[in-house]
């Protein structure tokens, strides 16, 4: 509970959430460069 | 660069960016309580000139500036410059003014962060921070040296 208190606040929720979709947007943007070829 | 590289040195840029953009943006349109230090006294008393001034405004709208930067990729080493400042006063306040569990991570942190994306553009920085006895090289002069100077 004390290390959830810790390391959790809103702002560093918001941002792992950003992050999380632009790292999944990054994956997809990638996989179809991929499979147009270089 | 590895594509491994690749996505940490992205979800380091997310990650801060992000934080950056909703803690600045929080601070205008309060999503949630602002986080404000109640003790010690010199601490709240530091926060409270800081809003008086306006100061803190101003603090906000380059943290949502950095945020906005290192969310679309556009001039990314200057945001971080700009943000260093910012990032470095948190982390005094929070290791050495103001000093909770929570603040003695998120401090440094903040730190580390600014300073790990700052050292992927290393190449931008490196002639500036590599330059002992610069020549000058002046705006109204095209950044050119001056004939003769010492390189």
């Amino acid at each position: 509970m004390m290390l959830w208190k810790i390391l959790y606040s809103p702002y560093d929720a918001g941002a792992l959430v950003i992050t999380i979709i632009g790292l999944g947007v990054q994956v997809i943007k990638d996989l179809a460069q991929r499979r147009r070829g270089p | 660069m590895s594509r491994f590289e690749k996505y940490c040195i992205l979800a380091v840029r997310y990650f801060f960016g992000g934080h950056a953009l909703v803690s600045g943006a929080n601070h205008y349109l309060t999503i949630v309580p602002d986080v404000m230090p109640r003790d010690p006294e010199i601490a709240v008393r530091f926060m409270h000139v800081l809003m008086d001034t306006h100061l803190y405004d101003f603090v906000k709208v380059v943290e949502i500036l950095t945020g906005i930067s290192l969310l679309t990729g556009y001039c990314m080493p200057l945001a971080l410059l700009l943000e260093m400042p910012n990032t470095v006063v948190i982390c005094y306040l929070s290791l050495f003014i103001a000093p909770t569990a929570r603040s003695l991570y998120t401090g440094p942190r903040e730190v580390i962060l600014n300073l790990f994306l700052l050292s992927t553009y290393w190449g931008y920085f490196k002639p500036m921070l590599c330059s002992w006895r610069p020549a000058l090289r002046p705006l109204w002069r095209q950044g050119l040296p001056e004939r003769g100077a010492q390189q």
